[in-house]
């Protein structure tokens, strides 16, 4: 079931009513969310329903396994970890180690049983043509001809997405951040709650599960602004993102497209993909939130990076944190020397960009992102040396650019709000999000400012800030690079194969006179306009939400116009969500 | 909704009384009241930009066909046909290339929408544009003679405009009553892209871009697509039924008989005939013309064309719809029509 359909407002409709009459009984609030949430997953194909259920229910006893059997979490009711204590207190210390070392290796087994379960699912349904395709190829490559079947499954939407969120669960466990949850329907309302089941944010259960297992409170401000959200993120999918499609299809259908068209289509697929993406985040927290139920947020306006890295800080935060915390720190983070965090770089967005898709258009994707961080990293490293030197200090007290707090990142200025903007729950003070936002079109519009009046947005006062070495970027070029870089990761991306990767790339070089380029840049422009409209008033204030502070009569009067274009553009058909198939 | 703390374990709780939400939704439903309204007296007033109606590829090409018989027209040669004449024919290039350089006019359609309505494209032209049209020329793929893709939707559009009926049987009351109509046609269409479904979609993300380019190329279109077929076909059995001998006499009888007929046969890519196809294809047009009563059967023009000019197994791609122009020019500039046009215009 699609947000932008007609079933999915009646069955929204019939959800609030239900969730008015079960507000006194928690556990049948619980089972309300689970059965909505198993009837919207099986409105697109039942079958996989019992994939859903199965990924759950394994993981739900995993977990539990590993609650069970010496030291134990000692976890709130609602899952989080307040202290850890010793199961029986009156183990003797010796027989505690034995114990433990017991328990370490069932841990792990059962660890174990879930990341097989879980990835072989996922395997299975979604690399496995993929992978034998091009082991077929490979073998044919040294004259070995191969015939295999492919098994051609439909692949089950939002599997990536609840894969994901469910293995989160049981590595918490497993590294007792998290006290497993004993109710088996707070856990399925977590894993299947149908606002963010098949498209994200990938909610940690750190965050999520505590919401499942408590009283929850609605206030008129929470309706106010997931109202909100809603009407703002439906039009961005129905009449932003939808539209931009017309203009990106045709092309990247044609057999030899102008260069102006392919600039002006890839340039439409990045907003595209924003408005379809960051569309549907908007309306699954805007729903959760007039349920009384918070999400994480997933776009900090990515768009307005000033560097790669700063770009995947602000685009799809749940995954990009995901794979920080469960892939990356693992493999050693930053930790291990300049070599081996470049290396796992590469394999982070490597994996990262299989996980969209199994085709070799996203692995390109990956590798060209992974390429933009090495690089970037490489140059901030050097400006820090620089800096260093400079200033007399060693260049390990300024090179190291940590991805999370644990890496030693707290409170290193700049760099540290950044990275912290990354936790599932911003963590950020109020005014740090106004500068972390404010930062890279401040920069740029510095230009427009008096030379003296030029100011970063840090907040640090004149005198304290130091000046940059020469050779450093200003904010305004790694704004346009950042930006440019990330067109053509697009461009990768949506590209059907990796002939057409080539095709499109030399027809940039070969300026031709448009065909109808003209029209095809007027609506692009015309369609951007609200939307960077909306951005920039969201910067100017340093709230994503700036809109909720409209008198109620001039946001009723925008949500109005917004709800009637929203209803003009409306097609029968509703268009699926591009990270359905993700 | 401030109600008194339930017993036990109480799920989710309303902060706010049921009242409290009218101020939040109202404004919103006022607002949206406002802008219907606000439509409703622009449309009413004629304040609105000029009327450009959404409409599939398919609508707005039969639109256009509908409309370039009454709109003013200069053009002497009428091109008509399934889509290969819509496609195959550069009909700026081929008034360039023909003696006198005249006017020509592309009324191609599409296949299986019946040749009798390819004719009334050609009559009613003539019939609004008196003493005016030297020849028309048909088009057609060999598919298109055994008629076995019948699509009464194309046939519905071409009636429909005929009749007068518009394409506007579609919207509904509450449409109208939301002031949809009006701001959909005559203000959104003029602003932002609307859904192009179908083939043309490929094409054209707009029906701006699709009448822009058909006001831009005299009528024709444009397929850009690439032919690379598995395999090559074996020969192909084509034949002509009843029905579009029937069809091809009521086609003939729709254009008046002051007005040349030509008839030709669109080629088709190198692998999908065998060279001997060009003999079946002589007797095939031999064949039609005992319905048809043509003034001029095409027979020189090629019966194959190379993969690399063609689109797909009934289009040819920009590059062979060029070389197809010139060919066809070639072929045309023999008819004995041109003497009386270049008497005429002197």
């Amino acid at each position: 079931m699609l947000f932008n359909s007609t079933d999915f407002f009646v069955f929204f409709g019939v959800f609030l009513l239900a969730w008015y009459v079960v507000r006194n009984h928690l556990a049948a609030r619980n089972w309300l969310i689970v059965i909505a949430s198993l009837i919207f997953y099986s409105w697109w194909d039942y079958r996989f329903t019992s994939l859903l259920l199965f990924s759950a229910v394994v993981d739900y006893y995993v977990a539990l396994g590993m609650g069970r059997g010496g030291r134990q979490a000692k976890g709130r009711s609602d899952g989080v970890v307040e202290q850890w204590s010793d199961e029986d207190q009156s183990l003797q210390h010796s027989s505690t180690s034995a114990l433990q070392s017991v328990s370490s290796r069932r841990r792990k087994l059962l660890l174990g049983i879930s990341l097989v379960t879980n990835l072989g699912v996922l395997f299975f349904f979604k690399y496995f043509d993929f992978f034998r395709e091009s082991t077929r190829l490979l073998l044919g490559q040294f004259g070995i001809d191969v015939q295999w079947t492919g098994l051609q499954y439909i692949l089950p939407v939002g599997i990536s997405f609840y894969t994901f969120q469910t293995l989160s669960y049981t590595i918490d466990v497993y590294r007792r951040d998290l006290a497993p949850t004993r109710s088996l329907v707070q856990f399925l309302a977590y894993i299947a709650f149908f606002p963010q089941l098949v498209a994200g944010p990938i909610e940690r259960a750190t965050h999520l599960l505590p919401q499942m297992a408590r009283k929850l409170t609605i206030t008129l401000p929470m309706v106010e602004s997931g109202l909100w959200l809603f009407i703002w993120g439906l039009f961005k999918k129905v009449v932003l993102a939808d539209s931009f499609a017309y203009l990106v299809d045709p092309v990247f259908k044609f057999v030899e497209p102008e260069a102006s068209q392919t600039l002006i289509a890839t340039t439409a697929f990045a907003l595209q993909i924003y408005c379809d993406f960051s569309g549907y985040t908007d309306m699954a927290r805007g729903m959760a939130r007039m349920l009384g139920i918070e999400l994480m947020l997933n776009f900090n306006l990515p768009y307005f990076a000033t560097s790669v890295q700063d770009f995947w800080r602000r685009w799809h935060i749940s995954l990009s944190t995901w794979l920080r915390d469960y892939l990356y720190l693992p493999l050693g983070g930053n930790r291990l020397g300049g070599g081996r965090t470049y290396l796992n770089l590469l394999i982070v967005m490597l994996l990262g960009g299989l996980w969209h898709g199994a085709a070799w258009n996203f692995v390109a994707w990956g590798v060209w992102q992974a390429f933009g961080l090495i690089v970037n990293r490489a140059w901030s490293e050097s400006i820090s040396a620089a800096c260093a030197k400079r200033d007399g200090l060693k260049s390990s007290e300024t090179m190291a650019l940590p991805l999370s707090p644990s890496e030693g990142g707290e409170g290193r200025g700049e760099e540290a709000i950044q990275l912290a903007s990354l936790r599932p729950v911003t963590g950020l003070g109020r005014g740090e999000e106004v500068a972390e936002m404010q930062k890279p079109l401040s920069s740029i519009l510095s230009l427009f400012a008096p030379h003296g009046a030029r100011s970063g947005s840090s907040g640090e006062s004149a005198p304290e800030r130091r000046a940059p070495p020469r050779f450093a970027m200003p904010s305004w070029l790694g704004w346009l690079l950042t930006f440019l870089f990330t067109l053509y990761g697009w461009l990768l991306f949506r590209a059907n194969s990796a002939e057409q990767v080539l095709t499109l790339t030399t027809s940039l070089a070969h300026w031709a006179p448009p065909v109808w380029a003209g029209v095809m840049f007027r609506e692009l422009l015309v369609l951007t306009v609200p939307l960077l409209a909306m951005q920039l008033w969201q910067w100017r204030s340093g709230d994503l939400e700036v809109a909720m502070r409209l008198p109620r009569w001039a946001r009723g009067l925008l949500q109005a116009g917004l709800i009637y274009a929203t209803i003009l553009f409306w097609q029968r058909e509703a268009a699926s969500f591009i990270y359905f198939q993700f | 909704m401030n109600e008194p703390q339930a017993a036990g374990n109480r799920s989710h709780e309303f902060q706010f009384a049921g009242a409290a939400l009218v101020p939040v939704f109202g404004p919103t439903l006022a607002g949206f009241v406002g802008v219907v309204a606000l439509l409703h007296l622009l449309n009413l007033l004629n304040w609105l930009p000029p009327h450009a109606p959404v409409e599939s590829p398919d609508e707005v090409l039969m639109r256009r066909r509908f409309e370039m018989t009454r709109a003013p027209s200069a053009a002497e040669v009428v091109i008509i046909g399934d889509s290969s004449s819509a496609i195959d024919v550069e009909a700026p290039l081929l008034g360039e290339l023909l003696p006198g350089k005249p006017e020509v006019l592309n009324q191609g359609m599409y296949m299986g929408i019946g040749m009798d309505i390819y004719g009334e494209a050609a009559g009613e032209f003539v019939r609004h544009h008196p003493g005016q049209v030297k020849l028309v020329v048909l088009l057609i793929t060999a598919e298109q003679l055994q008629n076995v893709m019948m699509n009464p939707l194309h046939q519905r559009l071409w009636r429909d405009a005929m009749g007068a009926a518009g394409a506007d049987a579609e919207t509904s009351n509450w449409q109208r009553w939301l002031g949809l109509e009006a701001a959909r046609d005559r203000l959104a269409t003029h602003l932002v892209p609307f859904a192009f479904h179908g083939h043309a979609s490929l094409y054209f993300a707009h029906p701006f871009h699709l009448r822009q380019h058909m006001r831009a190329h005299g009528g024709s279109t444009v397929d850009r697509g690439s032919y690379n077929p598995a395999a090559v076909a074996g020969p192909p059995n084509f034949r002509i039924t009843d029905e579009v001998r029937r069809e091809a006499g009521l086609l003939r009888a729709a254009i008046p008989s002051e007005v040349r007929l030509a008839v030709g046969i669109a080629p088709l890519p190198d692998s999908d005939v065998p060279a001997a196809f060009r003999v079946r294809r002589d007797e095939l047009l031999r064949e039609l013309n005992e319905s048809l009563r043509a003034d001029f059967l095409l027979t020189e023009l090629p019966a194959r064309l190379p993969n690399g000019f063609a689109a797909n197994p009934f289009h040819l791609n920009p590059r062979g719809a060029a070389h197809f122009t010139r060919l066809l020019a070639a072929e045309l500039t023999k008819l004995p029509v041109w003497k009386d046009a270049a008497v005429d215009r002197e």
